[in-house]
């Protein structure tokens, strides 16, 4: 579902909902939910598995609706709530054996994934998954759930100019490390 | 990449690139499904189903507002809390004693006191509004700090049962050797005036942890952590008698080489299907080669989830543990809000 750049909230229509939301009106919560569910699904995207992401999603929302009143700005509601979408990733892989002893940690980054296994789908997620934070997030917003470059700066809150510069370096970056997978995207068994 | 391929990579006008259309069909598999659906399925509905839904199920959709309504109110009572605010505290028998004096029935525990009982007396504290711990015989606890979301006490010796009801990490319980965090559970914790302490869950999970180490230990499960050591590999309480040994040596000879290895061996030959759990908690201890032992013989216990290798289980790929721990089928800490009946027990 893409939406269209008129349905992205102002900066007006968003402080009423939040200001509602707060009251405890449901509707003006589920406005805000439906606005930004595919920004925050596509930051869980970068982050966790797709299964994980969308159990996640609802946890972010549930804990958003919960902690509203400590939302201090009302003008950075996207910003506030990815920033409880990355701090949950972050607590998913924490808890579910994230910490890793230094020794695994190299050896892990030494070693080549086997990417033989994976679809082509999983694939892309995954080297996607593996570029800096900055283009992951941007891409599996743009590519994954569709928003466009003007849609992920307003629902960030990011400058129009880092979004451009994100989608860019990291479409560059994701075309290179695509090239080097072993089968490389698109010469796979079963496509073309 | 060209001036039109980069428009539509930005807002999909211009000139389309093809690999970039490739990887929109490809990943669009992940999109988020209908959000709006998703959110109603587990929230109350809209304004505008309810106006449709109105004309024909009034009487229900009454209900589910009421019933939206109690849960919103309950959860706001529930999960708010002032800093430093005092617990409530009252005797169950005997006479404990609260900040080194004999308490009344019914009293309040603030920030920096104890709550000690002797071999008499029991005492009942509650954690915010959050759930209850019970002081049984023989123990002194003390209360560090207590804001929303964020609690904390010290069991300095003795025994707690707790029940929580609340998300991960809203409890925590410092011990001499760890500091044990409620993952939204009920568990019960002793700990030997010498410090060493053993967590037994009976409900959710409990994660145990020291700056070098943590360990998170599902229901039905125990583990013992001891001074200077930390927490050692949780294991489930219906294990042989000899795993359970060989898990307590394998814990505390880290400078013994011989038995270490020894203990390991005997782990794998004695483990079932079930204490997967602590194999998969033992990846974390041992060497690559070993690893590879374990991996082996996880794999014959329960296979290797779909899609992942050994290769990727032994480099402790996140994505495949996390499939190997779900594999086993015993839930995982943010299920906390599907242990609500823990909630009805206080």
């Amino acid at each position: 579902m893409t939406l269209p750049v008129s349905t992205v909230p102002g900066p007006h229509d968003e402080r009423r909902l939040i200001r509602k939301a707060r009251t405890g009106d449901r509707a003006a919560f589920g406005e805000l939910y439906r606005q930004y569910a595919s920004m925050v699904h596509g930051l869980l995207l970068a982050r966790v598995p797709p299964d994980v992401a969308d159990d996640l999603l609802q946890e972010v929302f549930l804990k958003a609706m919960i902690q509203l009143n400590q939302l201090r700005d009302d003008d950075h509601f996207g910003a506030w709530i990815a920033a409880i979408a990355r701090n949950r990733a972050v607590d998913h892989h924490r808890h579910a054996r994230e910490i890793q002893s230094s020794e695994g940690l190299l050896e892990l980054l030494s070693m080549e994934p086997n990417y033989s296994l994976l679809s082509e789908a999983q694939l892309a997620l995954t080297v996607i998954r593996s570029l800096p934070d900055a283009y992951r997030e941007t891409l599996t917003m743009r590519l994954a759930e569709g928003l466009s470059g003007p849609e992920i700066a307003v629902l960030t809150g990011l400058t129009p100019e880092s979004v451009r510069v994100n989608l860019h370096r990291g479409m560059k970056l994701l075309r290179e490390r695509l090239r080097q997978v072993d089968p490389p995207v698109g010469k796979r068994s079963g496509h073309e | 990449m060209n001036k039109a391929s980069e428009d539509y990579l930005w807002n999909k006008a211009g000139e389309s690139d093809p690999e970039v259309e490739r990887l929109e069909t490809l990943l669009g598999s992940f999109r988020l499904q209908s959000p709006q659906l998703m959110w109603q399925e587990t929230t109350t509905p809209t304004r505008n189903l309810l106006s449709r839904a109105k004309l024909r199920w009034p009487p229900i959709l009454a209900l589910a507002a009421v019933f939206s309504v109690v849960v919103a109110f309950f959860i706001r009572g529930r999960f708010e809390w002032l800093p430093d605010k005092a617990w409530q505290v009252s005797a169950l028998r005997g006479a404990p004693r609260l900040a080194g004096k004999a308490m009344n029935v019914n009293a309040n525990l603030a920030v920096g006191q104890t709550i000690e009982t002797d071999a008499a007396s029991r005492a009942r504290v509650h954690v915010a509004a959050l759930g209850v711990v019970d002081v049984e015989p023989d123990s002194r606890m003390r209360l560090i700090a207590t804001q929303e979301k964020r609690h904390r006490m010290l069991l300095e010796f003795g025994t707690i049962s707790v029940h929580m009801w609340a998300p991960p990490f809203s409890l925590a319980v410092e011990t001499p050797s760890a500091v044990l965090f409620d993952l939204g559970c009920a568990f019960t914790l002793h700990v030997e005036k010498g410090g060493r302490g053993t967590v037994h869950v009976t409900s959710g999970w409990v994660e145990f942890e020291t700056p070098s180490r943590n360990i998170v230990i599902p229901a039905g499960a125990e583990a013992v952590a001891l001074p200077l050591i930390g927490p050692g590999t949780p294991y489930y309480t219906d294990a042989t008698t000899a795993f359970k040994a060989s898990v307590t040596d394998f814990d505390t000879h880290h400078d013994d080489e011989a038995v270490r290895t020894s203990a390991l061996r005997s782990i794998l030959d004695t483990a079932r299907s079930r204490d997967a759990v602590t194999l998969l908690t033992l990846l974390n201890q041992v060497s690559p080669l070993e690893r590879r032992m374990i991996v082996d013989r996880l794999d014959k216990l329960v296979p290797l989830p779909a899609g992942y290798t050994r290769d990727e289980i032994v480099a402790l790929q996140t994505d495949a543990l996390n499939a190997y721990w779900q594999a086993l089928h015993i839930g995982n800490p943010k299920s906390w809000v599907m242990k609500w009946k823990d909630a009805l027990v206080y």
